[in-house]
């Protein structure tokens, strides 16, 4: 499991005829957009859709470093800690548990912004579980949460005057009701 | 990180992004957050979102509320069964004009069945239906086709329900039954007419000579696993299968039939069974939950609650004042338990089977014994009428 960037020293193609001989642990090597290098296991990289696009569909050979532009470093390490999680629990016949455990930690010490960050990575990077547990993830810490919060925490500007925001809050007002503001 | 903001404002503007998040939310959240941007009350409001959350997010199996109906008055109240700062949250009707007011008819899944009429008995063919989503304030009018020239007797009006599971389908199906023929015979020829909300018209169901649990009065019916059941005092359970448009008849099974013993019997559906709620016993002190057995295989009593064990909760109350509105269901392993939603004089109440608690949920302020009807039960959804 090759997470952190101090791994540069152990890249591995720099050697010919022994990359040959390191086939059992092919690692896949990419680039953050804050220059960070990371080297992922080749089992581990394929669950990144757009990784494995680069490298099988358009034959690139394994030597390339991957640029991703979109990726923060501090993303990618839990991308890769994800991932991993999920091809190990592949081989499990009853990971659920480990999994559920898993995932409870996984967002533990995460804000709800950075979660939102993660997700677009996800959607980036394409990983389509990954994706949908983010999803499901902050549904579930912004679904009692009022409007303005939603709004300072997608970014998004309210561009209703005061008469076409009455209009739309007087349909229900009771959706605006009884609402757990500080359980987060 | 200065980043993270930057990405939690792309997810806000990206479409297909926001959209796989939105459609977790649940329905009140999205209610809500209609009010957040233009950008999104248009994709929380459109037709194509709202039928994706109906089909991804299952029917909550427990109402979060109930509407109550009078007769003296066409306003429906909204009662919460959740536990709530606002008690009574303020859920009208009233983005139906009908200078009529409304009636409510059935509950189902989520939609209501109303109709313009100020007397859920006297209901006709001119009346006016509604399919009404009181989640997000939308509805849809239904005329009743006029009936067939050809027959010689003009038809009664016996009942109109409402079929809808989200589960199956994202459509619903009305039901319109009418009958004819002389009162003091048992058999009628039976007409059946379906409306589909897929394509917005009427066409002729079963015709039929058989018996319908009301002879003259308007009966409302009960969905359940894909069909519509109407029962009252005397009877049998009659049915209409919507899939299989089969009209049957469910043969003796214990009827419950007519006992002066008996009186104020429930009948709906929860958790996919029909029950029936009988109260009895001297001074009318013993209430009793029914099941439907599968296959219709007959009446089982599930439940008993002895009213009388109720009592040093709340003062003395005469017997006839207590009248149960409905029940739901739950099982072993689940985290609910099963509730009784009654009145109990000038209170009404869920009393929660398993620990034998009671909860006030309302106080009906205008002290009234009589006049307070039915209840219908109100699960969020965003499904299209």
């Amino acid at each position: 499991m090759s997470t952190s960037t101090d791994n540069n020293a152990s890249i591995t193609q720099e050697s010919g005829p022994s990359a040959a001989v390191q086939d059992i642990q092919k690692k896949i090597v990419v680039r953050t957009a804050d220059g960070e290098v990371f080297n992922l296991k080749e089992e581990v990289a394929m669950e990144i859709d757009i990784i494995k696009t680069f490298f099988q569909e358009d034959s690139i050979s394994y030597e390339t470093v991957m640029p991703l532009p979109n990726v923060e470093g501090w993303e990618m390490v839990k991308v890769i800690e994800y991932c991993t999680k999920h091809v190990e629990l592949k081989h499990k016949v009853d990971g659920y548990k480990e999994r559920k455990a898993f995932q409870a930690l996984f967002v533990q010490n995460l804000s709800t912004k950075s979660l939102l960050a993660l997700t677009n990575t996800a959607n980036y990077l394409e990983v389509k579980y990954l994706l949908d547990f983010l999803c499901q993830a902050v549904s579930e810490q912004i679904k009692n949460k009022d409007v303005d919060y939603v709004r300072e925490l997608f970014g998004v500007e309210n561009d209703f005057n005061d008469e076409e925001y009455e209009q739309v809050k007087a349909e229900a007002p009771w959706a605006h009701e009884n609402l757990n503001n500080d359980l987060h | 990180m200065q980043s993270s903001i930057a990405a939690a404002e792309t997810v806000g503007h990206n479409e297909d992004l926001l959209k796989q998040l939105l459609l977790r939310l649940p329905a009140k959240s999205l209610i809500r957050f209609k009010c957040v941007s233009k950008l999104w009350l248009s994709l929380i409001s459109s037709p194509k979102f709202c039928d994706s959350h109906t089909l991804r997010n299952p029917i909550l199996k427990f109402p979060s509320a109930f509407f109550l109906s009078r007769t003296a008055t066409t306003d429906p109240q909204f009662i919460s069964l959740l536990p709530s700062t606002n008690p009574n949250p303020s859920k009208p009707l009233n983005f139906i004009p009908d200078p009529q007011g409304l009636q409510i008819l059935q509950s189902c899944n989520g939609l209501l069945l109303c109709c313009s009429s100020t007397d859920k008995f006297t209901i006709s063919r001119q009346f006016k239906f509604y399919v009404v989503n009181p989640t997000t304030s939308r509805f849809s009018e239904i005329a009743l086709p006029p009936p067939s020239p050809t027959k010689p007797e003009p038809a009664r009006l016996l009942s109109v329900a409402l079929a809808f599971d989200p589960s199956k389908s994202l459509h619903y199906k009305l039901v319109c039954v009418s009958g004819s023929g002389t009162i003091p015979s048992l058999h009628l020829e039976i007409e059946i007419e379906i409306y589909s909300s897929h394509t917005r018209t009427w066409r002729a169901g079963e015709s039929t000579h058989m018996w319908f649990p009301s002879i003259g009065k308007f009966l409302p019916g009960v969905y359940c696993n894909g069909r519509i059941h109407w029962l009252s005092t005397f009877c049998w359970l009659v049915y209409y299968d919507i899939d299989e448009e089969h009209y049957g008849v469910v043969d003796e099974l214990g009827a419950p039939g007519f006992s002066v013993e008996k009186e104020c019997m429930c009948f709906g559906e929860s958790g996919g069974r029909l029950h029936l709620i009988e109260m009895y016993g001297s001074g009318l002190n013993k209430l009793r939950v029914l099941e439907m057995g599968k296959d219709y295989s007959g009446w089982f009593v599930k439940y008993r609650v002895d009213l009388n064990l109720m009592t040093p909760a709340f003062p003395y109350t005469p017997a006839a004042s207590c009248r149960p509105f409905f029940f739901l269901d739950a099982e072993e392993n689940e985290e609910q338990n099963p509730v009784l939603v009654l009145r109990m004089g000038y209170k009404f109440i869920s009393y929660d089977i398993r620990d034998k608690s009671c909860k006030t949920l309302c106080d009906l302020f205008i002290p009234s014994l009589v006049g307070w009807r039915d209840a219908y039960q109100y699960m969020e959804t965003l499904a299209c009428v």
